[in-house]
């Protein structure tokens, strides 16, 4: 039994597209919100429940996978990027930065950097 | 075929027509949203209710809830955000025949405190005094220690930084340990005010009394009281309570914060006249909202730049 019997497979695929507008946008909000939240706490989270938009965020990235494969999509290989890489990487250490804000500068940057480099750490053994 | 949906390959024209229309719309709808949120951070709303049916219910943030003999009804809300108005909605079991009115002043509660006798001798003053130990601040009244919940409270309160004295040297075990003080606390007895007109008043068992002594001695004696105006107490912003149009148990009234929003306090008193005595309201609520305004926007710019800096100080100063 077809779950969209009357919705072509053109207009699926421009759902598709659409949602992964979406995801992508909501990404980089999210990533906007956390590091505001992060800079001062309780500044986003007063006015903007995280829970609920993590919530809907999940539910739109089963949606997509969803339709990804009633369309047999697969995602490309993405190379990840030198780019791209940096951009993470600086954003894992501000993060890590602005959250332990209460410990002194150089401890501080201890914990950064050892977090930096437990991520790549992970990231290393588990997808190389 | 990549996540990315530029790379989806559409190849009848209508399909890529619809695909960015989609996308516009889109882009409309996340644009008023993203629009929607920062409206919320920047020009922020606060409500407050107190449900009658649930009169102890955790969530009724409206407090010391009074109804006189003479059909007033007169309750605090508490916050030290400024803002330009306040929505007021009151509402009842059975539609009423009411015609009321909604006062609103800005102070501290204590300095709503009706007037006491006069004190004329010295011995009869026992002024409080802020001391700290470790991370707390206490205020001490008497024999009785209070402590402060948070640096808002003891701005909202209008206490003074250098105000406070180290507790290093000061056994404070002898001071009872009183309910924490937080922004909704009355400030206790042996607080002194300073009013706009210099006249200082000392508050004692609910009552405030004029400090009647010469000003230069009371300069000399009093060095931290708390600012007040006197405008506080004479000055009233209203509005008459008007059916709603939807619903006819639902009364509202908007009240303009513009003329006593610089008077200085963090506790609003309001009056509701004409409150039916006999239990028939149901639900009260008091919005404050802030107007989209580049008043607003500048606090809130400057409210935020002074926030980011106090936030990146704390590392510094530990360095």
């Amino acid at each position: 039994m077809k779950l969209f019997p009357k919705i072509s497979s053109n207009k699926l695929l421009i759902v598709y597209g659409l949602l992964g507008d979406l995801s992508k946008f909501s990404l980089y909000l999210s990533l906007a919100l956390l590091l505001l939240e992060n800079l001062l706490p309780g500044f986003i989270s007063t006015h903007f429940s995280f829970f609920r938009w993590s919530i809907l965020l999940s539910f739109l990235i089963v949606l997509i996978s969803f339709l990804g494969k009633k369309l047999s999509l697969s995602f490309s290989e993405n190379k990840f990027g030198i780019v791209l890489a940096s951009f993470v990487l600086f954003y894992i250490f501000i993060n890590l930065f602005l959250v332990n804000l209460k410990f002194t500068f150089r401890e501080n940057l201890v914990i950064a950097f050892s977090g930096l480099a437990i991520t790549f750490l992970f990231y290393k053994s588990f997808f190389k | 075929m990549t996540f990315n949906s530029r790379t989806i390959s559409l190849k009848n024209k209508n399909d890529i027509r619809l695909y960015f229309i989609g996308k516009f719309l889109l882009y409309i709808i996340l644009f008023f949203f993203v629009i929607s949120l920062a409206q919320k951070i920047i020009f922020p709303s606060k409500s407050f209710t107190y449900s009658f049916n649930h009169s102890k219910s955790l969530k009724n943030n409206l407090n010391d809830f009074n109804i006189s003999d003479n059909e007033i009804l007169s309750f605090y809300v508490s916050t030290l955000q400024k803002f330009s108005n306040i929505d007021f909605i009151l509402e009842f079991k059975e539609t009423p025949t009411f015609s009321g009115k909604v006062n609103v002043q800005k102070s501290y509660k204590a300095f709503f405190y009706p007037e006491g006798k006069p004190i004329r001798n010295w011995s009869e003053v026992k002024e409080n005094f802020l001391v700290s130990q470790g991370e707390s601040v206490y205020l001490i009244s008497g024999d009785k220690k209070y402590p402060i919940n948070n640096p808002e409270t003891f701005v909202a309160m209008g206490f003074n930084w250098k105000a406070i004295r180290s507790g290093k040297n000061m056994d404070l075990s002898k001071y009872e340990k009183q309910k924490l003080l937080t922004i909704k606390s009355v400030h206790p007895d042996g607080t002194i005010f300073l009013t706009n007109k210099n006249r200082y008043f000392y508050i004692e068992n609910g009552k405030k009394r004029l400090l009647d002594f010469p000003l230069t001695e009371l300069q000399q004696k009093i060095h931290y009281p708390i600012l007040v105006n006197e405008k506080s107490l004479s000055e009233l912003n209203s509005c008459q309570m008007q059916k709603s149009f939807f619903n006819s148990k639902k009364y509202h009234c908007r009240l303009s914060l513009k003329e006593i929003n610089s008077l200085p306090g963090s506790q609003y008193r309001f009056e509701v006249e004409n409150f039916p005595t006999e239990n028939s309201a149901q639900m009260l609520n008091a919005t404050f909202n802030k107007t989209v305004s580049k008043e607003n926007l500048k606090l809130f710019l400057s409210n935020f730049v002074k926030k980011v800096f106090n936030r990146l100080q704390i590392s510094n100063i530990k360095t």
